[in-house]
C-alpha cells in the first residue's frame, strides 16, 4: 500500500492487514502523522496533536497483534476526538478562549470506550466555539477548511472531524450533534456521520450546548467504519442522566443483508422546499438507486414538520442557561456571534420555551407515526452544498435552514452519507433516519446505497494550493 | 441595549431579532389549546423496543 492508500484505508481493511501482519499500526500512525504535518497547516483540523502518545499506543497495539490478542476491530485504528470531549491530561478547549488552558482529569465516556477498544488517539480536532459559534478572523483558533475546496466551510460544529476524515488525516472521529453538527460536516466534506438515538451514546464528559438536543456519535469515511465505531460507543452509561438502558444490537452482522422490501418514506414537504437544484437532482437519483436495490419508496406526510425550526428556541434557551454565568462575568472571552446568539436565548420567555417543547412532542409523535409504516425516512442532509467562507463569515447571515434539526427534536437516529457532487466539485449528501434504537436498519440502508455507488470512494484532489 | 443583564450592540439588534423570530414563528402560530400533547421531555423508555415505544 502507498502512504496515501494507507491513510484512506477503511477500518476493515486495516484490521485485516494487521491480523495478517501485512501492516503495522505503527506504520499507519507514522503515515498519518506525516500527512498531518504536510497538510494540516492548510486545513487547521487539529487543535492539539498527540503524536508521542499515538506512537506509544500504536506500539502497544502492534504488540497486542503479535501476541494474538486482537479481538477488538478497533485495535490499532487511529482516531481524532472533537475538542469538546474531555481527554484526561490533554487540553480540551471547546474552541473557546474560556477553556484555552483547561486540562481535564478524566476522559469523556466515549473517549474511554474507544481507547478501551484499542483505538489510537492522534489528537483533538477543532470545533466551532462551544459547538455553535463561528471562528471569525482573529479568533484564537483558526477555522478548519474544506478539503474539497479550501475557500469553502467544512460545516460545523464538528468541523475538524469532517475535514480530517475527508483529507485522510484520521480513520475515525467523534462529533457532537445538537442540530446537525455531525451530519452537516459529513455532508459538506463528503464523509459519513451518524447521530444516534437520543440516549444511545453517552454524553458524559462532553461540554453541553443544549441538554435535550445534544447527541454524541461517530464520523468516518464509510458506513461500515461508522458502524464499527458506533458498536464500541453504544450502551448505557450511568454518568449520563439521559442514557438509555435499551440493549445494544449487533450493527455489523446485518449490514450486508441488503434492503429488498425495505419501506422507505420520503417526507417531501418542508425538507425539499427551496433546495438547490443540484441537491434535488442528486436526491432523486438516490431514490432511484434505493428502488433498484429493492426498497419500496413512497412519499409520506409529517403534518407538523413546519414547526421544526422551534428547535432554535430550545437550543438557545438551554445554551443561555448553561453559559449565563460566564456571559455575565467573562463576556469578552466569547466570540461576538456566539455571545449574541446565546444572549438571544436569554430573551425567550419561559412560556415560549415550554411551547417549543410541546411542539417538539407533536413533531416526534408525527414522525413516529410515519415510522409505524415506513422503516426509514430519507431526505437531503443539507439544502445546498458547502457555502464559501466569504458567505459564512457575514455576521448578519441568517441561521441556515436545517433538514437535520427535526431529527434532533425527535431524538431519532439519522445518518448522513455522500450521494453526489455539485458541478463545482462539492459533496452532496443523503440523510437516512429511522426508528428509535434502530440504528441497525439505518446503517444497513446506508451501506446498501453506498455499495451501489462510488461517491464514498472519491478523494479530494489538488488538496493544497 | 441591555437584555438579560447583558449589553447587545445597537447594530446587532436586527440579527438577534431575526434569530428570535426564526425559532418563534411556529411557537406563536401554535394554538396551545389545540395541542393535546403536554409532555415536553424527549426521553425514550429504557426498555424501548425497536417499534418506537417511548415514555
Amino acid at each position: 500500500m502507498t502512504p496515501e492508500e494507507i491513510c484512506f484505508a477503511t477500518i476493515h481493511e486495516l484490521g485485516d492487514r494487521y491480523r495478517r501482519r501485512a501492516l503495522s499500526p505503527v506504520e499507519v500512525t507514522q503515515a498519518l502523522l506525516h500527512r498531518i504535518e504536510k497538510l494540516d497547516r492548510h486545513l487547521h483540523c487539529f487543535v492539539t496533536l498527540t503524536a508521542d502518545r499515538a506512537l506509544a499506543e500504536a506500539k502497544a497495539a502492534e504488540a497486542a497483534f503479535a501476541r494474538g490478542d486482537h479481538a477488538s476491530p478497533l485495535l490499532g485504528i487511529p482516531v481524532g476526538y472533537k475538542d469538546i470531549y474531555a481527554t484526561r491530561g490533554i487540553r480540551t478547549t471547546a474552541g473557546s478562549a474560556l477553556l484555552a488552558d483547561w486540562v481535564p482529569e478524566a476522559d469523556a465516556t466515549c473517549v474511554r470506550r474507544l481507547q478501551d477498544a484499542g483505538a489510537i488517539m492522534l489528537g483533538k480536532l477543532i470545533t466551532h466555539e462551544f459547538a455553535m459559534g463561528i471562528q471569525f478572523p482573529g479568533h484564537r483558533f483558526p477555522p478548519a477548511r474544506n478539503p474539497w475546496n479550501l475557500d469553502h466551510i467544512p460545516g460545523g460544529s464538528s468541523s475538524g472531524s469532517g475535514a480530517a476524515l475527508a483529507a485522510g488525516l484520521v480513520h475515525g472521529a467523534l462529533g457532537t450533534d445538537t442540530a446537525g453538527s455531525i451530519r452537516g460536516p459529513a455532508a459538506f466534506c463528503g464523509i459519513v456521520g451518524l447521530k444516534p438515538t437520543y440516549g444511545r451514546v453517552s454524553r458524559a464528559g462532553v461540554i453541553p450546548l443544549s441538554w435535550t438536543l445534544d447527541h454524541t456519535g461517530p464520523m468516518a469515511r464509510t458506513v461500515e467504519d461508522c458502524a464499527y465505531l458506533f458498536q464500541a460507543l453504544a450502551g448505557h452509561d450511568p454518568a449520563d442522566p439521559a442514557s438509555a438502558r435499551a440493549p445494544v444490537a449487533d450493527h455489523l452482522g446485518p449490514l450486508r443483508r441488503g434492503i429488498r422490501g425495505l419501506r422507505v418514506g420520503v417526507p417531501r414537504d418542508f425538507l425539499l422546499d427551496g433546495i438547490d437544484p443540484e441537491v434535488g437532482h442528486a436526491f432523486e437519483q438516490s431514490l432511484v438507486a434505493l428502488r433498484d436495490l429493492g426498497a419500496s419508496v413512497r412519499d409520506v406526510v409529517i403534518p407538523s414538520i413546519h414547526t421544526s425550526p422551534a428547535f432554535m428556541v430550545i437550543l438557545l434557551a438551554e445554551g443561555f442557561a448553561y453559559h449565563e454565568r460566564d456571559l455575565r462575568e467573562r463576556a469578552a472571552l466569547y466570540g461576538d456571534v456566539l455571545r449574541e446568539r446565546l444572549q438571544a436565548g436569554g430573551l425567550y420567555t419561559g412560556g415560549e420555551y415550554v411551547q417549543a417543547q410541546r411542539l417538539r412532542t407533536v413533531l416526534r409523535a408525527d414522525m413516529l407515526a410515519a415510522l409505524e409504516t415506513e422503516e426509514v425516512l430519507v431526505c437531503p442532509t443539507a439544502p445546498r452544498p458547502a457555502t464559501s467562507f466569504a458567505e459564512a463569515l457575514n455576521p448578519d447571515a441568517p441561521f441556515p435552514r436545517s433538514n437535520m434539526g427535526p431529527f434532533n427534536m425527535a431524538g431519532l437516529p439519522a445518518l448522513a452519507l455522500p450521494c453526489g457532487f455539485s458541478a463545482s466539485g462539492l459533496p452532496l449528501s443523503l440523510q437516512i433516519a429511522g426508528r428509535p434504537f434502530d440504528e441497525a436498519t439505518v446503517l444497513r440502508a446506508g451501506h446498501a446505497y453506498e455499495q451501489a455507488t462510488d461517491w464514498h470512494a472519491r478523494r479530494p484532489g489538488g488538496l493544497i494550493p | 441595549m441591555r437584555a438579560s443583564g447583558l449589553e447587545i450592540a445597537e447594530g446587532r439588534l436586527e440579527m438577534v431579532r431575526g434569530l428570535l423570530e426564526y425559532g418563534l414563528l411556529a411557537v406563536h402560530a401554535m394554538d396551545s389549546r389545540a395541542a393535546t400533547a403536554v409532555e415536553p421531555a424527549v426521553i425514550f423508555d429504557a426498555d424501548a423496543s425497536r417499534t418506537g415505544s417511548h415514555a
